[in-house]
């Protein structure tokens, strides 16, 4: 075993009473640095946002050889002097304006495959006063297409340390992790700083300046000469990026990702709704019946339910979405769809978050964090639930078959209609958001096309984990919340069963006392009673007593008492509609027609008929375009760190949703229906 | 002085060659000079400069028109069409189009 050399012991002791020093990525988009950052912490890495922001950074932690380091993954920037968001945010990272205590170390990745571009963004960011390490990255590649860098030579020019490495080989990361230790434990002085800036260009020097001083440095520690870009990438770009065949392309791709999200997702899907149904009637079954049953049943099992129930899509959207980007695909997917996009105020990329949006709002919204423009990513945001989910489905196929009855065509119409009706209210409130209070100047399309590589699995598996656990923890939380009060509004207070349902279960006794009697009679009544209890409770909760007080609120939507607590109890989610539909219809839940028939010849108190083809149009109008998804709101809260985004959108969707309802059901009201 | 970028005037001599990139046809090479991007505004001239697009590098067009695809050193850029007009470049004698 080697002998400890002194500094060594110097580490070993700092390390027993100092806190481990903390070290910042930094670095250009597509340099190799969130590779690096995995290859060096491996699976003890977390997503988090940059204190105060909400701005994604990754923190994990790195081992090197006498003792750990803490790695911050800061957003992929072009220059540090940029006046854009993120270029500000890693000044103000590095400066200690945000988060808990300033980096120790910057970390300058310099990309092997793009030298002189990495050493113009790095002669910017060693006029920091801070130590420094500069960390060679994509050097495999570099090396393949007869290029290296000689790091001692490097490291002589720029008056600072250098590691050649690799994130996808590994090469030369625990020799980085212990460089950035060292440089941690040294600290920078004044004269090594003054000597520092003595190798660099001036600060004033022009960008002319600046790529001669960078070829200079370059003949100095390089040998060889880079191969040019393939041929064939650039076919491949032209293709994609083609007005008819780029635009091919891309609907193939993102039908595939849209239907993947949308069918695959449906058998885990329906594995949770199996296994938490199971538990719950496990629950039912065993514990005695009370409050304390009905909370874990109807509460916690149903709430963690409704929750996690969104895993399987945001986890497999994830997963799919890092396979595209790490492939290069999808900065060309952003360029094709960006000319389209721009005309609603929106960037390119806000088009896969809009079309995930159409399988569940929730992982679209996670996935806004592609675009890298503030207020472009909020717009997308607030938007995003005007695309028509899943969650609406059994209410579309309730309402238009209520409307369209035996007109196969008209009800198919219909439902594009719905679908077509939600992405154009989301792009015209892009368009009025964009130029109201997200008014400025859009971020024109400055998009780098990075070279297309085999994408990782490893990595897109990761991906997927980090996001899975990051909604579970943040937005999960909340969602759970929510459920059990909105459990707690409709459940509460106990309603004590009313003289009809008791002369009800009267009558089913004795039907079920008499001789030869069917036992699916006996079932029946029974059901019937079931139900009308589960009516009266309905109506008699707080939930249906805000729902009676609310009532004069939808009267102009020709929507009754009834109708208005089952719209309310959808506050909680759009499905819940339908359920709350059976009940206060005391409807057997195993027969939709039955139910569709009692809808239909449903009553108001003054005997006239509630489902009307202009009330009935009407609601599917507010379906569409209503804010009814507490889940949605309670993610919109976490990603905008602010109430003032999800009060808006509720607002704004819910008050649209409103007046176009009023809007069809007068129309079709003049027009004698 | 505000300089206003005109298609036809910059074609002429007086321009000193200079037309705006959407001008150039797939391949074909040209050099960004000293005033080639003095149209844009601040924040999209600084952006261009960090990516690698700045006075005195030359480029190659991978994809013509606007939006279009640029290539500098071995970097790809996609500019948008209202980017892309302000951007004035030489085109390079005896480059020929690939």
């Amino acid at each position: 075993m080697a002998a400890q050399q002194p500094e060594d012991i110097e580490l070993e002791r700092v390390y027993s009473t100092e806190r481990p020093p903390r070290a910042a990525l930094l670095g250009q988009p597509n340099t190799g640095k969130t590779t690096l950052f995995n290859r060096l912490c491996g699976s003890r890495a977390r997503t988090a946002n940059i204190p105060g922001t909400t701005v994604e950074s990754r923190v994990g932690v790195a081992n090197a050889t006498h003792g750990s380091l803490e790695i911050m993954d800061l957003p992929g920037i072009y220059g540090l002097s940029l006046e854009v968001p993120e270029s500000k945010l890693c000044r103000d990272c590095l400066d200690g304006r945000i988060g808990d205590v300033a980096p120790d170390v910057a970390v300058i990745i310099a990309d092997a495959t793009n030298f002189s571009r990495s050493l113009r963004f790095a002669s910017h960011a060693l006029r920091r006063k801070m130590p420094c390490v500069i960390a060679v990255t994509l050097s495999d590649d570099a090396r393949r297409k007869g290029f290296s860098v000689n790091a001692a030579a490097l490291s002589e020019c720029l008056g600072c340390a250098v590691v050649i490495t690799s994130g996808r080989t590994g090469e030369g990361v625990s020799e980085l992790a212990d460089a950035v230790l060292r440089a941690a434990l040294h600290g920078i002085s004044l004269e090594a700083f003054e000597e520092r800036l003595h190798h660099l260009p001036a600060s004033t020097a022009s960008e002319s300046d600046l790529a001669k001083w960078a070829n200079d440095v370059l003949a100095e520690v390089a040998s060889g000469r880079m191969s040019a870009n393939s041929r064939v990438s650039e076919r491949v770009d032209r293709a994609l990026t083609h007005p008819v065949a780029g635009l091919a392309a891309f609907i193939l791709v993102m039908s595939l990702l849209f239907a993947s999200i949308f069918w695959l997702a449906q058998f885990p899907m329906n594995a949770l709704d199996f296994i938490f149904g199971t538990a719950g009637d496990w629950v039912r079954g065993t514990f005695p019946e009370g409050p304390l049953r009905d909370l874990c049943v109807d509460g916690i099992i149903g709430g963690i339910a409704g929750t996690v129930v969104f895993l399987p899509q945001i986890c497999l959207l994830f997963f799919l979405l890092s396979l595209l980007e790490d492939s290069g695909y999808l900065a060309r997917a952003a360029f094709a769809a960006d000319k389209f996009m721009r005309r609603f105020g929106l960037p390119g990329q806000a088009f896969v978050p809009l079309l995930s949006s159409h399988a569940c709002a929730l992982p679209g919204i996670m996935s806004t964090r592609l675009i890298p423009d503030v207020k472009d990513r909020l717009a997308t945001i607030l938007v995003a639930p005007f695309m028509s989910c899943t969650a609406r489905l059994p209410v579309y196929v309730l309402l238009i078959s209520l409307l369209f009855a035996g007109r196969p065509w008209l009800a198919g119409l219909a439902f594009v209609g719905c679908y077509a009706t939600g992405a154009i209210a989301g792009l015209l409130s892009a368009f009025l958001v964009r130029r109201t209070l997200l008014k400025g100047p859009a971020r024109p399309m400055l998009l780098e096309m990075p070279p297309y590589r085999k994408p990782s699995i490893k990595i897109a598996l990761w991906v997927m984990y980090d996001r899975g656990v990051l909604f579970i923890k943040n937005a999960g939380t909340m969602i759970l919340a929510i459920c059990v009060v909105m459990w707690w509004l409709s459940a509460y207070p106990k309603v004590a069963p009313s003289v009809e349902v008791l002369k009800m279960r009267a009558e089913t006794s004795v039907v079920a006392r008499q001789a030869n009697v069917n036992p699916e009679v006996v079932k029946s009544l029974e059901n019937q009673a079931n139900l009308q209890e589960a009516r009266d409770q309905q109506l008699g909760s707080m939930a249906g007593k805000i729902g009676v007080i609310a009532e004069p609120l939808f009267r102009p939507l020709g929507f009754d008492h009834q109708l208005t607590v089952a719209v309310l109890t959808s506050f909680l989610a759009r499905e819940v509609f339908v359920s709350t539909l059976m009940i206060i219809s005391s409807t057997d839940s195993n027969d939709e027609s039955s139910l569709l028939e009692k809808l239909s010849q449903n009553r108001r108190a003054d005997g006239t008929l509630l489902f009307t083809i202009p009330t009935a149009a009407s609601l599917l109008v507010f379906f569409t375009l209503a804010m009814q998804c507490l889940p949605t709101l309670a993610l919109v809260r976490r990603e905008t760190q602010s109430w003032k985004w999800p009060l808006l959108q509720f607002v704004w969707m819910s008050g649209l949703a409103w007046g176009m309802a009023w809007i069809v059901r007068e129309i079709l009201l003049t027009g004698g229906l | 002085m505000v300089f206003i970028p005109q298609t036809q005037s910059n074609n002429g001599p007086h321009s000193g060659g200079r037309i705006p990139l959407t001008q150039l046809s797939r391949g074909q090479r040209a050099v960004i000079d000293a005033e080639s991007l003095i149209s844009l505004a601040d924040a999209d001239r600084c952006l261009l400069r960090a990516m690698g697009i700045h006075e005195s590098c030359e480029l190659k067009v991978c994809k013509a028109g606007a939006p279009c695809i640029i290539e500098v050193e071995r970097t790809r850029v996609g500019l948008c069409g209202s980017v892309a007009s302000k951007v004035f470049v030489k085109p390079c004698d005896g480059c020929p189009a690939a």
